[in-house]
């Protein structure tokens, strides 16, 4: 136990060799500048990307505005309104509302569901009726609980799961291309039917590789 | 049409920033404005496929718990756990502030939370925490506690490991006492592929090979298998402690999924050799096989869950061995009543059958019985406002020696402001009896000096709580907790009047502990996060009258009064990552021992888009250390192990 206090100074020269290690990795960690993006910016993006590949009944998007509501708020809700303003979706302006309460909702088509909201997805998407609202949530059972989209976190990336058969109830058709991108789906047609764009998608790597050898 | 995206080409105007923004100060509300507005401006244009393939840094993944049910609640996230580069999952265990680890030797380790990590001397073990490996207990209903040393995953496969200090008795039952781990490991869907993880160091080898495959859109399934070894530590001399061991284990998870419901089958089986320096080898073996269903329907979530789990240790030298099988099924129904009730009830029932071969010092008579354990639990979480939510939770369960106990438990969860949560919370707990504390029968040359007690009751406590968790600012979340328990009937050794031998449990011990933990994550900047924590413990224990005070109150445990950990995190150009962490153990009352410091690091690049290497150093700051007293802590010496993952 002696031998404890003795080696105090070698303790103390190793915390300061790895206090100046941290210093010197700030500074030239600085220099090289940032590289990974944040994981709500991403998620943001998604929301606002996600529109193009789904197809909404024409009343749906009889409004002023294309609104993507935000049940419980957050950090993505702030990156939305940064992003969103003066862009268009559908050919209608972009907007962000923050809402508390699903009354809030009016016309909006798209509806984030923070992972702080308290409420369960499963009695939202029941108070929603198959209205045809786009729900995406970003919580480990999401889909199980009846959301559209979910978000998910592989291997340091954000990547998201889909139901086809949630989107089929609120009255929405999903695109190819989305569903290719997607890590998971759920309820999908017959994978025959299934368009094949992306190698990197595992669920279609089969008829990928045709599509390879088969010019 | 292969896609390989690294990151969109920056323009130069955005690495001018960062230097300017370097000269100035770091993170100034300005700058970090301006950085964001132009992240989500070149975000905004890139494809979904391009944005599926960036890396991301998150603030905090704890977050998502805000909504569960109000407690003291640390997730350890799989990317910790990776970055960290730890081998086994007491090493994992570490990252979560509100544990306490020791490590005595090579093989044994203790987890506690809340004091009570047990007093090897007084034959009391960490026997309040329970822990869960992918719903499956492994907490051991023999001697009431957890063997680590066989609790094994493949530590890549891990999604996440919470960690609730606290009672968690209504809806895990009996020795959900102090506190809960529940160790989860991904769906097969989310590990497709081949993964194999090598790693060779200074005192362990290891090798884990995976392959998942998705044969369906609903069906994917993954098979593994992994080997361990670890060198022996040192005793004070220098020499080894002959506690070197080694571990191998196989299994496999199946996932089937469609609109409605979910099927998850699992299966695992291993088989060690543990040395323990002057005591006997162990050889250990054991599978188990779990099942669960989960069914959607319009009238809520069912759930069935089976699971049968077989374990043993021998000694060869001296022939003594358990053998416990133990089979367990529960079924659980969550359903919303109205717009304000989220009810959960459900019921199960657990079977142990064991065979123990007694040796001279220690027997068990009986030494082979049949426990079973029923129990039928409530819970009702209730909206009272918009930000106000009551939960109202029942168990009872029938355990072996005690009968029926009644578990409640009420929380209150008060959402004061948008992402800031306050909560209290009222529990009782218990730590059921064991064959331990009732049929043991312990003789040194001859004579009996311990016996079991038939009568031996439950330990019991009333825990109060009261907690805040939240981001306290964009960058910044903090949980704080403060407890305050009432412990009865702990488990104290009384002496026979006159003739002092044979000793006898009985539970003669009671008092008050309380404490605080905290913990923070602080994003200091995009690629740099730190994360202090703290455990504040006092203890206030006495004995009841007529017990002998024989051994002192620190048989209930000799617990450090403070802890603190200090861990940062770093993602570094050229697909670097870097983390270190710090932690401190304060000195151990009684016995006295004196407190610690110790550094882990790891250093891990991305080398190729599929492989991973690291070096990873544990316990830096000394040659060597000791985290407990000389009569059972072992001198454990600095390691360092390079680590490939390779995936395809």
């Amino acid at each position: 136990m002696h031998s404890r206090h003795l080696s105090r100074p070698d303790r103390i020269s190793g915390a300061l060799a790895a206090a100046l290690m941290l210093i010197a990795l700030a500074i030239t960690q600085t220099a090289f500048g940032q590289e990974r993006y944040r994981e709500e910016a991403v998620k943001a993006a998604f929301l606002y990307r996600f529109a193009g590949y789904i197809e909404w009944p024409p009343e749906a998007l009889n409004a002023e505005h294309f609104t993507i509501a935000v049940l419980g708020s957050g950090q993505i809700a702030t990156e939305l309104e940064r992003l969103l303003p003066a862009r268009s979706i559908k050919d209608l302006p972009a907007q962000v509302k923050r809402i508390n309460r699903l009354n809030q909702l009016e016309d909006a088509q798209i509806l984030f569901i923070s992972s702080r909201h308290p409420q369960s997805t499963a009695s939202i998407v029941r108070a929603l009726r198959s209205k045809p609202v786009l729900v995406v949530t970003d919580r480990p059972n999401g889909l199980d609980e009846g959301s559209v989209i979910n978000f998910l976190s592989i291997d340091r990336r954000v990547r998201f799961e889909i139901s086809v058969a949630a989107a089929q109830k609120a009255k929405l058709k999903v695109g190819a291309e989305l569903l290719s991108v997607a890590a998971r789906v759920r309820g999908a047609p017959e994978r025959a039917d299934r368009p094949c764009t992306s190698f990197e998608n595992c669920a279609c790597r089969d008829q990928c590789l045709a599509y390879a050898l088969v010019p | 049409m292969r896609v390989t995206i690294s990151y969109p080409p920056k323009p130069p105007a955005k690495i001018c920033r960062h230097v300017m923004s370097a000269i100035v100060l770091i993170g100034t509300a300005v700058s970090t404005q301006a950085r964001a507005a132009s992240e989500l401006e070149s975000l905004a244009q890139l494809s979904l496929e391009e944005l599926a393939n960036l890396e991301v840094t998150s603030v905090s993944k704890s977050s998502e718990l805000l909504r569960l049910a109000p407690s003291s609640i640390y997730v350890i996230t799989h990317d910790e756990i990776l970055r960290s580069g730890v081998t086994t999952i007491p090493d994992a265990l570490r990252l979560a502030p509100n544990l306490q680890i020791t490590q005595f030797t090579s093989n044994h380790y203790v987890a506690g939370a809340r004091g009570f990590g047990g007093a090897q001397e007084a034959q009391n073990f960490s026997n309040k925490l329970l822990i869960l490996i992918d719903g499956r207990s492994v907490y051991s209903p023999l001697y009431s506690g957890v063997y680590l040393d066989v609790q094994d995953v493949v530590i890549e496969d891990i999604d996440r490991i919470e960690v609730i200090s606290g009672p968690g008795a209504t809806l895990w039952g009996a020795n959900a006492m102090n506190g809960v781990i529940n160790i989860i490991t991904r769906p097969a869907y989310l590990t497709e592929g081949i993964s194999s993880t090598v790693g060779a160091g200074n005192q362990e080898r290891h090798a884990s090979f995976r392959f998942g495959d998705k044969p369906s859109q609903d069906l994917a399934y993954r098979v593994y298998a992994k080997g361990f070894e670890r060198d022996a530590v040192e005793l004070a001399d220098g020499s080894s402690a002959g506690d070197k061991w080694h571990r191998g284990q196989a299994g496999f998870r199946l996932d089937w999924t469609d609109t409605d419901d979910t099927v998850t089958a699992q299966a695992d089986a291993y088989t060690g050799d543990i040395h323990q320096g002057q005591r006997n080898n162990v050889d250990v073996s054991g599978h188990n096989a779990l099942g669960r269903w989960q069914r959607r329907t319009n009238r809520g979530t069912w759930q069935v869950q089976a699971y049968y789990d077989q374990t043993e240790r021998a000694q060869p030298q001296d022939g003594a061995a358990f053998d416990l099988q133990s089979y367990d099924i529960e079924l659980q129904h969550q359903i919303e009543l109205g717009a304000a009730h989220r009810f959960v009830w459900g019921a199960g029932g657990r079977w142990h059958r064991y065979e123990i071969v007694n040796s001279v010092p220690l027997a068990f008579e009986p030494s082979q019985r049949n426990l079973s354990l029923f129990n039928i639990f409530a819970q009702d979480t209730i909206a009272l406002t918009d930000s106000l939510d009551l939960t109202l939770g029942l168990k009872l369960e029938d355990s072996p020696f005690a009968g029926w106990e009644a578990m409640p438990d009420i929380r209150l969860g008060w959402r004061f402001a948008e992402e800031h949560l306050l909560w209290a919370a009222a529990s009782r707990a218990i730590r059921a009896a064991t064959p331990f504390d009732v049929d043991v029968v312990e003789r040194d040359s001859g004579t009996v000096f311990l016996m079991g007690n038939e009568s031996f009751d439950a330990e019991r406590v009333d825990a109060f709580q009261i907690g805040y968790r939240g981001q306290v600012m964009t960058a910044l979340s903090l949980s704080i907790s403060a407890f305050y328990n009432i412990h009865e009937d702990l488990r104290t050794i009384e002496p026979t009047p006159g003739t002092f031998v044979p000793l006898r449990w009985d539970n003669l011990m009671e008092g008050e502990t309380y404490g605080l933990e905290a913990w923070a994550k602080w994003q200091v900047t995009p690629w740099w996060r730190l994360s202090p924590g703290l455990r504040l413990l006092r203890k206030r224990l006495e004995f009841l009258p007529g017990a002998s005070a024989l051994l002192g109150l620190e048989q209930s445990g000799n617990d450090p009064r403070s802890q603190a950990l200090l861990s940062s995190s770093m993602d570094l150009p050229m697909d670097l990552t870097f983390d270190l962490s710090l932690r401190y153990v304060d000195d151990l009352p009684e016995p006295a021992f004196p407190s610690y410091h110790e550094l882990n690091a790891s250093l891990s690049w991305r080398a190729l888009q599929n492989l991973d290497v690291s070096i990873s150093g544990f316990n830096l700051l000394d040659s060597r250390h000791q985290e407990y007293l000389p009569d059972s802590g072992r001198w454990i010496r600095r390691s360092v192990i390079a680590q490939a993952r390779w995936r395809f």
